[in-house]
């Protein structure tokens, strides 16, 4: 079984629009209301407006340090923001202006909406002390209260259609960088989130284990899930993309279609990027 | 003179090879593993407490547990066994047995040390693991029982051996309160029998026979243990 077969067409990653129009309620997937974020004096986000709708797939290029990493772990609530508002579904679920006592109800409120958001890190950080199949499975477990058994079958299943049949019961530490970040995004997609957010997810790969890991990313675009993408992979961005997101010194700078913003960048940052991103 | 008494000085061994020495030895060795047994259990659990409290990062608290890491790191074992053991039943008024004022003491240091070696353990754990967790809508009470303690145990397994072995070490100082412990046998039978330099010889001895196999045990622990 190749990788660009099932996963398309598997009853564990498509998106079940129902259940989209359920959680979302028809509301955009995410929203950035002027964000600004620093640490300390640096400032990383500097007043980001940004829609993204249901289905889409956001690719988000800019140099290191230009804020895109910090905009998706925001929207993961890994980071608070200093001001402005992010929503998901239509829901707050950061905002810069509230107390404390407003946060702790958004907090609570936006539980269940963590779940809808998932995310794949560059250092994959899997859980090096589980296997492959129980790293999947424990999510199911504690957040989504399956029973052992039906979560061991979900994992099972997912992973098996990440082409990781072979390494069910291996311990992280046991794979490959490639099928590492497989078993991650398998983990994230165990909770059937709406929203997936990828930080970098092959920078830390070996070159030709760089494939296997876009072909699942690949898939998943193409099963309607809604993906916001930071990534140096501008073939990816270009065939992938619905649209993408020049970013630089904290502001989006640029934003458009691969074919316009890659191959006729109308922002001088953005030529100077892409240029340095192809010399390379 | 003295150097050749020394020098000619004859081993009698057959002072600490018999009945008497086997069966004081047997009830020393009994004494020294229940104290030490019972302070490594109490003392593992109180280190965890206090390697929590610190790493709150919260005023009272965090403060609370540097004063008592800070404390009994900088007091020898032996003035904290004799303050257990003379000072505190003055201070509370109540009477404490040798045993139960050497598990204290033991107790108490070998909490600081456990403390700080689970601190170092669980810092270790990369932030990465608490992001996972969190993204995966874990609650911190999942994420440190099943993700973050787990693998901050493992760093901090091998370094907890060698609290093992100072604690079979420093059990010996309980001889100075009584407990009648290895050590302390070792010093009754000497001064009946006049034969010191035969009896701590052995001692020397013994208390390697126990450590020893600890320390094998902790590089095995090292190995076995590393995550994979």
């Amino acid at each position: 079984m190749t990788l660009e077969s099932h996963l398309g067409d598997s009853e564990a990653t498509r998106v079940d629009e129902a259940e989209r129009a359920r959680v979302f309620g028809g509301a955009k997937a995410i929203e950035f209301v002027d964000v600004h974020k620093a640490f300390g004096k640096k400032v990383v986000l500097d007043g980001v407006n940004l829609t993204v709708n249901e289905g889409e797939v956001l690719v988000l290029i800019g140099p290191s340090g230009s804020g895109k990493s910090t905009l998706l772990r925001c929207i993961a609530r890994l980071l608070p923001i200093d001001s402005g508002q992010i929503l998901v579904g239509g829901q707050v679920i950061q905002d810069g202006a509230a107390g404390w006592r407003r946060r702790m109800e958004i907090t609570k409120s936006s539980g269940t909406l963590r779940k809808e958001v998932g995310m794949v890190f560059q250092q994959f950080n899997l859980f090096p002390h589980k296997t492959a199949r129980e790293n999947v499975a424990m999510g199911l477990r504690l957040v989504r209260q399956s029973s052992r058994d039906e979560a061991n079958t979900n994992a099972v299943e997912l992973l098996t259609r990440m082409g990781l049949g072979e390494q069910l019961d291996q311990y992280p530490g046991q794979l490959s960088g490639g099928q590492q970040q497989r078993v991650a995004i398998a983990r994230a997609l165990a909770l059937r989130p709406h929203v997936m957010l990828f930080d970098e997810v092959t920078s830390a790969l070996d070159p030709e284990l760089v494939g296997e890991v876009l072909n699942v990313m690949r898939e998943l675009a193409q099963s309607g899930m809604t993906m916001l993408v930071v990534t140096h992979e501008m073939g990816f961005a270009r065939d992938v993309a619905d649209r993408v997101i020049m970013m630089d010194g904290g502001l989006i700078v640029e934003e458009g279609s691969p074919e316009n913003l890659l191959t006729r960048p109308v922002h001088a940052r953005t030529q100077q990027f892409l240029n340095r991103v192809v010399d390379r | 003179m003295n150097i050749l008494a020394t020098a000619s000085y004859h081993w009698d061994w057959g002072a600490v090879f018999n009945r008497d020495v086997a069966k004081l030895g047997f009830i020393g060795l009994k004494y020294c593993l229940l104290v030490v047994g019972l302070s490594f259990v109490i003392g593992s659990a109180l280190g965890l407490v206090i390697a929590g409290l610190r790493l709150t990062h919260k005023p009272p608290f965090a403060q609370i547990a540097y004063i008592y890491t800070d404390f009994f790191r900088t007091t020898p074992v032996l003035v904290q066994l004799i303050w257990v053991f003379y000072v505190l039943p003055v201070l509370f008024g109540w009477t404490l047995s040798p045993v139960t004022s050497g598990v204290i003491a033991l107790s108490m240091n070998a909490a600081a040390f456990f403390a700080e070696v689970f601190r170092g353990g669980i810092e270790a754990v990369p932030q990465g693991q608490w992001d996972a967790s969190k993204v995966l809508g874990y609650r911190r009470r999942s994420t440190i029982t099943r993700i973050i303690l787990p693998q901050g145990m493992r760093n901090a397994l091998p370094a907890t051996a060698n609290i093992f072995i100072s604690l079979l070490k420093d059990s010996s100082l309980l001889s100075v309160i009584a407990v009648p412990e290895l050590t302390y046998q070792v010093q009754t039978q000497a001064a009946v029998t006049f034969r010191p330099l035969e009896l701590y010889t052995a001692l020397a001895v013994a208390y390697f026979l126990l450590t020893y196999p600890l320390s094998l045990t902790s590089s095995w622990l090292e190995r076995r243990f590393r995550i994979r």
